[in-house]
Formats: structure tokens, sequence, C-alpha cells
């Protein structure tokens, strides 16, 4: 049920068949569509780290952008030390990944709600604390990145395969994790917690595991974010719209698929440039609207909508058949 | 120097109790994390303020039109859009729908009033007393009494009166309730609508004394989750435990700090207790989620 | 060398003012077929539940192999080879008939060793010792009861447990499926000499496969013996029937 395009040759050659169209975009499309798709990329990866929560595990992170302004200061307050880059980034996974374990112990033992609402308060919590921490975090002047010394095609290709990269590695764990002892554990704990436990499974180390995993990548995506915009500040990147966006991309593509995150992020990327640049002042009334048209007549998500349409048409056919 | 900062607390505390009533009353009854809470208060907010500018009506009364509207928007929106995605089963999705239904409210409100900041001002806005050397303006006494008010009357419309039992009876045993021919899923939608009704209440009678905008919403709705999670849910005492907690945080925070700082320091106590007392201060539950 | 396997020593479950388990104590000694009996309600699956671990506050201690696991959590509990089933089956919903009975083969108490591929022939074992091998692509939402039955059976041998413990296997069972379970359940315990504790309300079950029976009624112990001794017993009878019926078999003159 949830190995999707990974199955069999055709698909496989289809995926390789994107995959180096992607490779080559960046030399076809102008400059604004490299960066689009950049951000595309980078929110796949936000939403596929939430996904890893929310669709195998059964908890939804709404404040999951912590890890992202984490990510992003980490690698900023790293790097104006003299760090490189490589380094400040572990930096902000480690950082998120503490977070993760000293917060995730406690929070993760209630039930989703107190999960939901905490991940929220952690978020503000944290966004305060480098909004006033002025001395490390520069307060609300924010964080001056490294510039870098390229030309400015050449930057937006640098990032445009980062990103990429990076969504690629968060694809590969969750193949990796699904398939292995980990995927079984998350999903018998989304599946029946109580039965899990009976069975021997630490459902406590599980769930937090989990959600380092899904820090750290979200750390990274902040880190590459950071240096890719070369500023930043808490209202950036400790914004809670960007947890709250990705969740709907997760829900528009497709809850625990591999690609439906990633289909998400494309559309809602592609709608809001197209919302924005037309309506600017209805922005968030239209998606709100989407959102509330998603859940009620696609609520499993695009991809998995799509799926389902194709399989019935098929047993339809199928049965058809039959009766002749 | 002390008495000034609990007596502002309390003040504070009685405003925050009637907010985190009507949330935790959707958490706990109803069973929905209601992300537009924010929004109706500031909804019920603007109601009130423009009765009151337009047909003059006392800004206290003005409060009455506001609870009702809110009462009967928030019928609307779980009929048509809460229960079926209710129905459709996942718990989280509901809360995303009401965070939906939140960008579509602040989005209207925005187009309508703009973001400029209102307050309301009244023949009573500049009335105190002094007590113990501290000047205490009449208006936030006032505010004071008719949020206690609120609370005790909820709290006896939900224990005394049958309309108010048999929500409760919907929350604790749904399957019993049926049973006795309650119309459970009704309950829950009527139940909604009170704690919106609560919500615009709790903005009307901020609005008297704190300028208000369509920005502030969201954190509002960091309040009441703060509120909420001290309290404990679903309890009437937890919201009044959780509210004056606020209450008094922020008093001291304003104080001290600097009210700037008061956003945060409610998440992070919030925070604190959610890690070393996940179920919040007083630790019980009336009503089980 | 004790073969005492399971020790309980004046366990007490208190729920605010209910006394649902008062001072109970019993062994069960390795090997053993253990029928675990009373009227609802008197305590037996809450006796269950404080020794997984479901609940860790208690007077009172539990040992197993010698070692106190009173406040042990249900999946250490697990790792240590005590294995249950739920009254209310709990099957992995969203997960197959044989993911399921996989999980419990990778998070028993030989799992850690063991990988993805393992586990499945492990599944397999047990699929097949409880006849689900050819349901095991199902959803669990298409199993019948007593197919769930089987199910959690088939999950919980698939940890290596040394102690089984089972809450009433056989409700809602035909007679012949009955018949097939009761095979099982000796089976599981003469060939894969697993020790079990088994819950049940069908009499003519635990009367015929049981070696020694406890009796439970209001929390408390009130018989122990083998199925002829805790049949004939007053006490026993008087909690079942009551003590109107106890009275009129006195003076019927029995």
């Amino acid at each position: 049920m949830l190995f999707d395009a990974i199955k069999n040759k055709r698909s496989n050659l289809f995926l390789v068949v994107i995959l180096a169209v992607l490779i080559v975009l960046p030399w076809i499309l102008s400059g604004y569509w490299t960066r689009l798709i950049t951000m595309v990329f980078m929110f796949a990866v936000i939403a596929k780290a939430i996904d890893l929560m929310m669709g195998y595990l059964g908890y939804v992170p709404f404040g999951n952008v912590v890890f992202f302004g984490l990510g992003a200061y980490s690698a900023g307050i790293g790097m104006s030390n003299g760090m490189p880059f490589i380094v400040a980034m572990l930096l902000g996974i480690v950082v998120s990944s503490l977070v993760c374990i000293l917060f995730g112990t406690p929070v993760l033992r209630l039930r989703g709600h107190y999960f939901a609402v905490a991940s929220i308060g952690l978020n503000g919590a944290l966004m305060a604390i480098a909004l006033n921490a002025t001395g490390l975090t520069g307060g609300a002047m924010g964080i001056i990145f490294p510039v870098i010394s390229l030309p400015p095609d050449m930057i937006n290709k640098v990032f445009y395969f980062a990103m990429l990269l990076l969504m690629l590695l968060a694809i590969g764990i969750n193949v990796l994790i699904i398939r292995s002892r980990m995927g079984f554990a998350i999903r018998s704990i989304k599946s029946n917690e109580d039965a899990a436990r009976s069975l021997g499974v630490n459902t406590t180390f599980y769930k937090t595991a989990t959600w380092v995993i899904s820090a750290s990548l979200t750390s990274i995506a902040g880190a590459v974010y950071g240096y890719w915009m070369s500023y930043i500040s808490t209202v950036d990147v400790f914004n809670v719209m960007i947890s709250v966006t990705s969740i709907l991309m997760v829900l528009l593509g497709g809850v625990g698929t591999i690609l439906g995150p990633i289909l998400g992020a494309g559309i809602f990327q592609v709608l809001s440039e197209v919302i924005w640049s037309q309506f600017l002042e209805l922005h968030s009334g239209i998606l709100g609207v989407i959102t509330i048209l998603v859940i009620l007549f696609l609520p499993r998500g695009v991809l998995t909508e799509t799926r389902m349409l194709i399989r019935n048409r098929a047993m339809t056919k199928k049965a058809v058949k039959t009766n002749e | 120097m002390l008495f000034e900062i609990v007596l502002n607390g309390l003040l504070l505390g009685g405003l925050y109790t009637l907010m985190g009533t009507g949330f935790s009353l959707q958490w706990g009854i109803s069973g929905i994390i209601n992300l537009s809470y924010g929004g109706m208060m500031v909804l019920g907010g603007y109601i009130a303020f423009f009765l009151h500018r337009l047909i003059n009506i006392q800004p206290i009364v003005s409060i009455i039109p506001a609870a009702v509207v809110l009462f009967f928007f928030g019928l609307l929106v779980y009929s048509f859009l809460l229960r079926p995605t209710i129905k459709k089963g996942s718990f989280f999705v509901t809360v995303i729908m009401t965070f939906a239904v939140e960008l579509v409210l602040e989005n209207f409100m925005l187009l309508v009033w703009a973001s400029d900041y209102r307050i309301i001002t009244s023949p009573y806005s500049s009335i105190g007393f002094d007590i113990f050397g501290t000047h205490l303006p009449f208006i936030k006494a006032l505010i004071f009494l008719m949020s206690i008010l609120g609370v005790l009357l909820v709290y006896l419309f939900m224990s005394k009166t049958k309309p108010g039992k048999s929500i409760q009876a919907s929350a604790l045993n749904p399957a019993g309730a049926r049973f006795i021919g309650i119309n459970v899923e009704k309950m829950y939608m009527y139940n909604y609508g009170i704690g919106c009704a609560i919500a615009a209440v709790a903005g009307a009678l901020a609005s008297n004394i704190n300028a208000f905008s369509v920005v502030l919403a969201g954190g509002l709705l960091g309040k009441v989750f703060v509120i909420t999670v001290l309290g404990g849910l679903g309890n009437i005492w937890g919201a009044a435990l959780g509210g004056i907690t606020l209450g008094l945080v922020e008093s001291i925070g304003t104080i001290t700090v600097g009210p700037e700082y008061n956003e945060a320091l409610g998440l992070i106590v919030m925070v604190i207790v959610l890690v070393f007392r996940p179920r919040g201060l007083i630790g019980k539950k009336f009503w089980d989620v | 060398m004790s073969d005492v396997l399971l020790e309980a020593k004046e366990i007490s479950v208190h729920f605010g003012a209910l006394k649902a388990v008062e001072k109970v104590s019993f062994q069960i000694e390795k090997g053993e077929l253990i029928g675990f009996i009373g009227p609802n309600g008197a305590g037996k699956t809450t006796t269950i539940n404080l020794i997984t671990g479901v609940y860790r506050k208690t007077n009172g201690q539990v040992l197993f192999q010698g070692n106190d696991i009173t406040s042990v959590t249900p999946n250490q509990v697990a790792r240590m080879g005590i294995a249950r089933t739920f009254q209310i089956t709990k099957p992995l919903v969203g997960m197959s008939v044989e993911e399921n009975v996989m999980a419990g083969a990778l998070f028993g108490t030989a799992g850690r060793g063991l990988s993805v591929k393992q586990a499945r022939q492990k599944a397999a074992e047990c699929l097949e010792m409880t006849a689900m091998m050819d349901k095991r692509d199902f959803p669990v939402s298409k199993l019948t009861v007593p197919d769930r039955k089987r199910l959690e059976l088939a999950r919980s041998l698939a940890t290596d447990p040394t102690l089984l413990l089972l809450d009433e296997v056989m409700a809602g069972l035909r007679p012949k499926e009955i018949d097939e379970a009761l095979e099982l359940i000796k089976n599981i315990n003469e060939k894969m000499k697993v020790t079990i504790l088994f819950i049940e309300h069908v009499m003519r079950a635990v009367m015929s496969i049981s070696q020694r029976i406890i009796v439970l009624n209001i929390g408390q112990k009130i018989a122990e013996g083998n199925p002829r001794e805790i049949s004939e017993n007053p006490q026993v009878i008087e909690a079942y029937l009551g003590r109107k019926y106890m009275e009129r078999r006195s003076t019927d003159g029995e």
C-alpha cells in the first residue's frame, strides 16, 4: 500500500526521466522560475518532514517550523563565527535534535492534541527567545550570512541543486524507513499504540526518533534557506505559516505517500504565485477556501484520490468485462 | 506596587477565564481545537464597536448582538464545514479546517475594516476610583464583573439546565446519550455555537479596554492556548486557574520587563507546564478527550 | 532451582475507592496451563493489566523469573517474554494480517536481531499454526471475529513468549471454533512449551484443558485447585450462581 512509484520498471524509468529533466531545467528556465522551483523543492522537504509525523505516526506538528528557524539561526550564528557552512548546518541538526529529545519525551507521551498545541507553543517560545537574545541572534535585526562571491546566475543554480539534493535525501530516508524495522514500529504506533506496546515496541523512543529525523530535515532546509537568502530574521524563519502551509501541502498532495507532499508543494507554490500576482488582498482568503474545498472534496489528497479513481475505473471495467 | 500587580492580574484573569471557557468547551466537548477562536473574538469586538458607533447602543449592551451573530455563525460553520470533516475521520484535518475558516475570516475582516486599531470609548471609559493607592478604572472592574458573570452563566447553563446537561451527557457518553433520545450531533453543534458566542463576548468586552485589530487574532489564539494548557482541558475551574495565572504572569511581566514580552512569557510558561505537568496545573479532567 | 515463572504477591489495584483487585497472591510454574475465572468484574483483566505493566501503581509485587516487574513498562514486559491478547481484540488497523504478525516478531523477545525478511518467515510459521496463512494479505478490516482472535494469538506467538496471557479468547466463538481454539492452546502449551494463563468464561473450555484453576470474585482470590475441586467448591458456585442457589442446593440435601 505504501510503496508508490518505486515498484515496477516502468515507473522507475518514468522517474529517471523526470529526474533528468529536473537536472537540465536551470539552464532552460529563467532565474525567476529556477528560484520558484527551488522553493518548491524546499517546501517539499518541509512537507515530507511533516508527513513523517503526520502520515506515518499520526501526530501533527503544527509548530515544526521551529526547526526551520533553529537550523537557519544555527547556520547564521555558526557562520558569523567562522564555521564553514557544512559544520554550521550540522550544528543546526544537533540543536534541533536536542530540542526534540528534550520536549519530545514528555510531550509525545500524551495524545496528539496536546502535541499539536505544544509544538505551536514551542515555536512561539523559541521565536521569542531568538528575538530577545540580541547578543547572540541580533534580535529584531536578524542575521546576515557571509556573501557568496558568485554571479547571481550561478547562485540560483547552486541552491537549486542543493535543495534538489535535499529533497532526494528526504525521499531516500522516507523509503528506507518504510521498509525497515522502524517503519513497522511507526505504523503500528499509528494503528494502535496500546497493541504496539504490548508487542514490545518502545513507543516513546520511536516517536521521538521520528521527530528527530523530521526536525533534522527541516533544520537543514532552514540552514540552506538562510545561506541562500543571505539574511534571516525571526519573523521569516519562525513563521508558523510555514509549517501550517506545509501541512496543507501534505493534505493536498496525499498524506502518507512518498510523492504526495512533493506534488502538494508543487501545486501549492504555483497556485500561490498565481494568486499573489492577481489577487494580493484576497491571498489568505483564497488559501482558506482552497483548503476547505480540498478537505471536503479531496480528503485524501490529489495523489491518493487520483489513484483510487483509476483503480475504481479499472475495477468497473473488469466487472463489465466479466459480465459480457 | 504588589497590590497593583495582583489587582491587575486578577482583573485580567477574569476576562481570560471567560476566553478560556469558550475555547475549552469547544475542545473538551465538541472535540475541536478551534484555530479560528482568535478571529471570532476580534469579530465580536468589531460588531460591538460598530453597533456602538452606528446606532449608539451602550457598549456593554452591544455584546448581545455580537454573541448572537457569532452563535449562529458557529452553528453554520459546524454544520457545513466541521461536521462533514469529523465524519471523514481525522481529528487533525478538522483542526486544519478551523484554520481555513480563520484565514477566510481574517481576510474578510481585513477587506471590510482594514487593519487599523479600534477601541471603544464610552462615557464610563474615564471614570475610575482609587483603592489603596492604585487607580482602578471603572471599566476594568465592570468588565471583570461581566466576565465572571458570563462564566457563571455558562456554568449554570451547563450544569443546571436541560440543554446544558444534554450537552455534557453527549460528551461524557455519546452512546448512552443517544440511547436516551438526545440528539448528540445537535448538542455538539450547539456547544460549538456557544463557544463562538463566548468568544464574541470576550472580544466585545476586551474591545472596551484594549485597542484591537485583525492583526491581533493570532496572538489571542496563542493566549487562549496558554490558558487552556495551564488549566487543563474542558474544565471551567481549569479555565479559571489558567486565566488567572496568565493574568498574573502578564501583570508581573508588564511591570518588570515590559508588555512586549507578554506573549513570549505566556508561551514559555505554557511550554514549561507542558513538559512537567502536561495535564495542566489542576491535573484533572472533567470531560475526557 | 525454582520452577516458579510468575509470582503475584498480595497485589492490589485500586481506582480511587474501587478495589478492583485486593491482596491477590498466586504462583505459576513453568509449563503450566492455568485457567483464570470469576464472574464479570472480578478483576481478572485488571490483574493481567498489572502483570503486563499497563497499570503500575500497586501495593504488592509481581515477580517474573525471580525479577520484580511491578513497575516495568508494557513494552519492556513484552521484551522480557510475557505476551498477552486483549479481550476486545486490538489488531493493527491499516496493516495486513502478515504485517501484524511481523510486528510481533520484530519487537518481541528475539526481535532485536531479526531482519524484516526473517520476521516474515517467523510470521509465516505463526500464521501456519493458527491456520491464517491463506489470509495473510488480508487487511484487518476484512477479518471475521474468530479470525481476529486467531490473528491476536498468532501475533503474540510471534514475540516468542515464555508466558502467554489470554483474555477471553473464546468469546464469540461457535462450538466448533471453541474446540479448534482448545486444540491450539494445548499445542502451544505442550509443543511450544509456553506457559499459559487464560481468562475464560466458557466453562467447558476451562474445565477441559486447565491443569489448575484460579478463581477471583470481587477482586479477591476465593479458590485455587484442579478442575474437579473448583467445580465442587461451594464458594465458587455461590460466586457464579448466587447465595440463593447455594441455599437451595443445601436444603435439597446434596
